[in-house]
Parts: structure tokens; sequence; C-alpha cells
């Protein structure tokens, strides 16, 4: 039924190019929307690194390491080989020697991030000598979600260490550049809902001619407006699928360079977004424009 | 029973804050079978009416009666469905759409019509192309034809669904001499197949074909008929 319709769509010149300009737009709007995960990459690589170059000081103990952090990378150490994991930078350690009660561990343990909780007695030096602590190893998702951990840890008045070590820097950078992510994000969002708007109102401009021939010939107003709707949904399906699968392509290829884990483009969330951005334009779109014969502008 | 009837037809614009009467208390009947020709000067209403009588636009008061039915107080669709199965339309500037073969042109209107089957579509649109004498262009552009080549198009467009009124507002504003002639011929032998036919024209050499010559002057239509 509308075969002639989606014909005469990709004859038009200009058509064509708004194809491309939509592929360039999802292909932008999609990485910007992956902009965290990339981000997100970036930062466990180089916390990955720090922590092996900690590591490894902490074993030679001739490196300008302090003392309290090269002893304290040892327990870490043993008790990550005890629980066999291997990214220690997801570890919260309590020291003050208090007890947890039973409520508070409970507290701990149902923390949205929070994986596991053990409890611990070890010899530990003090002033007074030598003497038992009651420890307690907190096992979060990620080392980015340890400070919730340690906020409810302060709140209870426990002192507690995450072992980031020399990394606190990149924790304070990730955060801010997070932030500076996110604004991006939105900023891109927003221009490309404003290009998606400009571009589909010249689109229906274009067959606006065109549906008041149809209304002319008898089609009804629904009709029309279901034609155009399925028009523009053709061409941006087609600029968003094929933007997808470019940005696809380039997260692959710079899997091993740039953004070293491909990014999930069909993940529920940038779905959503995408559907609702092709959807809204056409919406208000075909909703208030008028094609009925009596509005067509004469030429003079 | 007429196949278009008009009861104190009045229609009105304002221009300036200025009411302007257009349409002046109309009475008139329009029969199949004949060519009607409307005249008169620029300005003078002309579209305006045939507009109406196309079911695009209203009079202001009065009726317009097409087969008996008074179609003044029907919703959008309704007339949309009467234009679709009474009405062809032929317009000066010929109004095709560019990115539309020739073929697909003549379809487009066919495909709202429930009577038609996909097979009886191809087969009514190599009918048409025919008749206006087209078929080597089937597959060709409007950009691709002369303006006459265009009309003709146009011509078959509207007698797709088989209406009884064909409506044509200036059809031949846009060409020479010799293709004027040609699609005044064309209309004529519409009007001779039992059709109802209105045409617009600043052309006196309509008056050669037209059963009825109507002018509009200062919203009141004078009638001749030629006999
Ligand atoms: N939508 C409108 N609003 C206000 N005035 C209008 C409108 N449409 C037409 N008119 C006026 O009504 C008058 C008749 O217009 P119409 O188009 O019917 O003239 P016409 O006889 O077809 O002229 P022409 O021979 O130049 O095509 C003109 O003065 C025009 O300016
Ligand atoms: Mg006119």
């Amino acid at each position: 039924m509308f075969k002639n319709e989606i014909k005469s769509l990709f004859r038009n010149k200009s058509n064509k190019i708004y194809i491309i300009v939509f592929i360039f737009l999802f292909l932008i709007l999609n990485l910007s929307l992956n902009l965290n995960i990339i981000i997100d990459n970036y930062y466990d690589d180089k916390m990955q690194k720090e922590l092996e170059k900690a590591i490894e000081s902490s074993k030679n103990q001739d490196t300008a390491f302090s003392e309290d952090m090269s002893e304290l990378m040892k327990e870490y150490l043993t008790y990550a080989k005890k629980i066999n994991i291997e990214e220690i930078d997801r570890m919260v350690r309590t020291s003050n020697g208090k007890e947890l009660t039973e409520e508070q561990q409970q507290k701990i343990q149902n923390m949205q991030h929070v994986e596991s909780i053990e409890r611990n007695v070890e010899k530990i030096y003090t002033i007074e000598g030598l003497s038992d602590w009651t420890v307690y190893y907190i096992l979060v998702d990620s080392w980015k979600n340890c400070d919730d951990v340690q906020n409810y840890l302060d709140s209870i008045g426990i002192s507690s260490y995450v072992n980031w070590g020399t990394s606190a820097e990149i924790v304070e950078n990730y955060e801010k550049i997070n932030n500076l992510a996110n604004i991006i994000k939105y900023t891109i969002c927003g221009i490309s809902l404003l290009v998606l708007f400009v571009c589909c109102n010249n689109i229906i401009k274009n067959e606006k001619e065109n549906a008041k021939l149809l209304n002319v010939f008898g089609y009804k107003e629904r009709k029309i407006k279901n034609i155009l709707f399925i028009q523009l949904l053709t061409i941006l399906f087609l600029g968003a699928c094929l933007g997808y699968l470019v940005s696809q392509v380039l997260t692959f290829a710079g899997s091993y360079y740039l953004l070293k884990t491909s990014i999930n483009v069909f993940n529920i969330y940038n779905i959503i977004i995408l559907v609702m951005m092709i959807l809204l334009p056409i919406f208000i779109l075909t909703r208030k424009f008028n094609i009925e014969y009596k509005s067509r502008r004469r030429k003079l | 029973m007429s196949e278009i009837e008009i009861v104190n037809g009045e229609k009105e614009y304002i221009k300036n804050k200025e009411k302007i009467k257009i349409l002046k208390n109309l009475n008139l009947k329009f029969e199949k079978g004949k060519l009607y020709a409307i005249m008169g000067e620029s300005g003078s209403g002309k579209t305006t009416f045939l507009n109406i009588i196309g079911t695009l636009d209203d009079f202001k008061s009065g009726k317009l009666l097409i087969e008996g039915k008074d179609i003044s107080n029907l919703k959008e669709d309704e007339k949309a469905n009467i234009r679709m199965r009474k009405i062809g339309f032929i317009f000066q500037e010929f109004y095709l759409n560019p990115n539309m073969t020739v073929e697909e042109n003549i379809e487009q209107p066919m495909y709202i019509n429930n009577q038609y089957d996909k097979e009886m579509i191809k087969n009514r649109t190599n009918e048409l192309i025919e008749t206006v004498g087209l078929s080597h262009r089937k597959k060709h552009f409007p950009r691709e034809l002369s303006g006459g080549e265009q009309q003709r198009v146009a011509i078959a467009r509207a007698l797709a669904n088989k209406p009884d009124i064909i409506l044509a507002d200036e059809p031949t504003g846009n060409l020479d001499k010799e293709n004027e002639t040609k699609i005044f011929e064309m209309l004529k032998i519409l009007s001779q197949n039992n059709k109802c036919v209105i045409v617009v024209s600043h052309s006196s050499k309509i008056e050669q074909y037209a059963d009825v010559v109507l002018k509009i002057k200062e919203g009141n239509i004078e009638i001749n008929e030629i006999s």
C-alpha cells in the first residue's frame, strides 16, 4: 500500500542527504550515551595499572612507599589470596578494633554494591604493642562504589581504608570527568533532538504538497498522517540503524586502541532513549501538520 | 435529479477587516453529459467557486447538493469520501507528484478505492495511460515530460476512480495553443461520455466546446446556453 510513497521518498535527493545526517547524528548520540561506559573502561584500566604498581612496591620494601601503606597492602594481598579475588581495589577494610553489631553488619551486607563482608581477628602492632584487632573486609562490586560503604562506616564512627593507595587522585579525577561527561551527554542529547526536529520538519515540509494532493483525491486525514508518519519513520529508522551499525563497527575496531572494551549499543536504556528520540518529533510534527487543500498557498 | 445543485450559495472573504462578497446568492444546476465553461476576470472567484463544488471549500451560507444529497454539513472525512468516489480534479500547474512515475501518479488515487484490487489497479492504469496516448512514457517522471504530456497524465489521474464530475481549473493555462486544443477535445469527449465537466478558463476557445458558459461578474453568475 505504501510502497509507491516509500519509493518516491528515496527518489528525493534531499531525503538521501537527511539519511546521511541521521547516520552521523545517531552515531554521535550513541557514542555520547555510552560516554560513561567509555570513561569507566578507561579508568578501570588506569586503576588496575596503578594497583599493580602499588602491589609491586609493597613487595620491594625499599621503595618510597610508607611503612604503614606497605603493611596494609600486604594484609590486603594476604586476604585477597585467601578469598581468591584479583581486584583488591574493591575492598574496604575497617580498623578500629571495634566490633560491628549484628545489625550493622546486616546493614552493610544489604547495601546496594556490597558483595560480601568478612570478620577477621588479626594481630596488629599498636603503640602499646601487639594486640588482637577485629577487622572487617568488605567486598564491593567496583572501586567506584567504595564511597558508599565508607560513608556509612564514618557515620557510625568506624575508620576505614580503601586500598587504592596512591590512586586517590584518580578517583577524584574520575568523579570530575564523569560529571563533565554527564553534562556533555545531556547537551548532545538536547542538540540531537533539536537537529532531529529541524530535519523532520523539513522532510515533512517537502512532502506537504503531495500530502495535500492526497487530500484532494479523497484520502482521509488519518490516512494521510499515517503515510507521513511511515515516511518519516522509514528515513529516521534507516538513519538510526545505520548509525548504530557504524558505531558498533567503530567500537569493535577501536576496542584494541581507544575504547578498550566494546560498548554495548543494544543496552535497553539506550534503545529506549533512541526510540523516544525517533517517535517524539514524528508525533509532534504529524499532529500539528495541516494537510487540508484549503490551506495550500498558491504560487503567484 | 441534477448532478450538482446549488441553492442560495454565498461566499465572502475578509480582507483588511472588510467583508468582500465573492459569490452572491447563487442558484445553479449542473447536469451530466455537458461541458460547462466558467469564465470571468482574474480575482472574480472562479477558483473559489470550483473549490466549493469540489468540496475543498465551503459556502458561507447556502446548500450544495451532489446527486441530490446535501453535503454542506458533512464532516471532512465524509467529504473526502465524496471526492474519492465522485470528483476528478485537474489543475493549471498539473500538480503531479514529482517523485513518482507517470504510472505511480495515476495509480495513487486508486489505492484508497476499496473496489479495486492490485491487479485491477494495474489494468486500469494501463488503460488510462493508453487513452491519453502516453503508453511510451509509463516509467517517466513528470520532469521528463512536456507540459501537455503532464496535463494528460493529470487527466488520466482525474479519471482513475471513474468520477461523474470532472473539475478543471485553467487546465490549459500553462500550455500552448496546440496542446490547448488537445486538452479541450479530451474534456469534450469526457462530457460526451456522460460526465459532468466543469472547466475554468481564460481562453475564449473554450466557448467552441462548451455546452453552457457561465460568466462570474461581481459575485453574480450569468448563464449562456450554447445550442
Ligand atoms: N483564502 C482567502 N482569503 C482571503 N481572500 C481570498 C482567499 N482566497 C481567495 N481570496 C480572494 O478572493 C478573490 C477570488 O479569488 P479566486 O482565486 O477565486 O479568483 P479567480 O477568479 O480564480 O482568479 P484567477 O483567474 O486569477 O485564478 C480574490 O480577490 C482573492 O484575493
Ligand atoms: Mg483561479
